[in-house]
């Protein structure tokens, strides 16, 4: 391991996980949050900014963990406060963000559990019967992408419930599906864009 | 007495050499390098940040092969965009001159984009010898 070229990597996925972060909060909070809030705000229906955690997690490892709790805290405390969404206690607003970080390293580790395996991720051994999760597939990043919302829409429900922030099982469904369609959603207008502006024709 | 309350009953009980097997120093925690040590997609130590990317990119552009939405070839979409470009409907020998095609290759590719639903084709009123294209979406 040469420490230079580990901070290089490190440096450069972190800016490209903070970044991609933050661009996606900012058009989720623009486009989508201003017609849910109208009848009060209990989860966003469509929330766009987990793709930027499925895609850093499962493409960049753990080295996107650090920008990712960053760019949480950020776009809560900065961004969010802005638009009036951000009403939780400091403490808490760590701890929802630790959990929102770290839902995808967990659900990836739970598909570990059952056969599932990534590349990527460090700490468990490969046999010859791992059967390995295909970054190049998109139907393996869906999967990992239904599995990361059920584990984020849990821990942060238990999480409310237990702090009494609330314990509105609207919000666990919400988170739920939110999460789920806000990263489909952003994979496939990715893919259309890079069909529509870089596709030779 | 003995000083210590567990002293050593005799002087042969202590060992004449200690053992030479040392535990070494645990290596200071180096933040970065903790971070830095997944494994790439194939199986090299060193991730590389390009490849990263270009293995999602590449995941992209399957989802575009999945829903197959560049069906059409180059020469197909310049019929598909003649036909498009021609307000209401159009005839043969206009897309054959406006796209540079021969004749027979547009038939081909007209009798394609026919029986992929994008088109329907009939029989001028005027002329009896030429088709009238137009589009159907």
């Amino acid at each position: 391991m040469n420490p230079v070229s580990d901070l290089k990597y490190f440096l450069e996925v972190s800016i490209t996980t903070f970044v991609s972060f933050n661009l996606l909060y900012v058009i989720w909070i623009f486009f989508i949050i201003s017609s849910e809030t109208a009848s009060g705000f209990n989860g966003s229906i469509m929330y766009v900014p987990h793709a930027a955690r499925v895609i850093t997690i499962c493409y960049f490892g753990i080295a996107a963990i650090p920008a990712l709790f960053a760019a949480h805290v950020f776009c809560t405390f900065v961004i969010g406060d802005a638009y009036g969404l951000n009403n939780l206690l400091l403490i808490d607003l760590l701890g929802t963000s630790f959990l929102s970080t770290i839902c995808v390293f967990i659900a990836l580790y739970a598909m570990a559990g059952l056969g599932f395996k990534l590349k990527t991720l460090p700490f468990y051994k490969f046999t010859k019967d791992s059967i390995y999760l295909d970054l190049r597939n998109h139907k393996h990043i869906i999967m990992v992408t239904v599995f990361s919302a059920a584990v984020h829409s849990l821990s942060l429900y238990v999480y409310n419930s237990l702090r009494a922030i609330s314990s509105n099982p609207e919000m666990f469904i919400r988170f739920f599906v939110g999460d789920i369609l806000g990263t489909l959603v952003t994979i496939f207008t990715l893919s259309f864009m890079i069909f529509a502006f870089f596709r030779e024709r | 007495m003995a000083e210590w309350s567990i002293a050593l009953p005799w002087k042969g009980s202590i060992w004449a050499t200690v053992s030479r097997v040392r535990i070494p120093v645990s290596p200071p925690f180096e933040f970065f390098t903790f971070f830095v040590q997944n494994i790439d997609i194939k199986g090299n130590k060193m991730p590389d940040f390009k490849k990263q990317l270009t293995t999602f990119v590449q995941m992209l552009r399957n989802i575009e092969d999945e829903f197959k939405l560049h069906s059409l070839t180059p020469n197909e979409q310049a019929v598909f965009y003649t036909i498009l470009k021609s307000n209401d409907v159009c005839n043969i020998s206009k897309i054959v001159d406006e796209s540079g095609l021969s004749r027979s290759t547009v038939y081909k590719i007209l009798r394609k984009l026919e029986d992929s639903n994008l088109i329907e084709a009939f029989q001028s009123e005027s002329d009896k010898r030429e088709s009238i294209v137009s589009l159907k979406v």
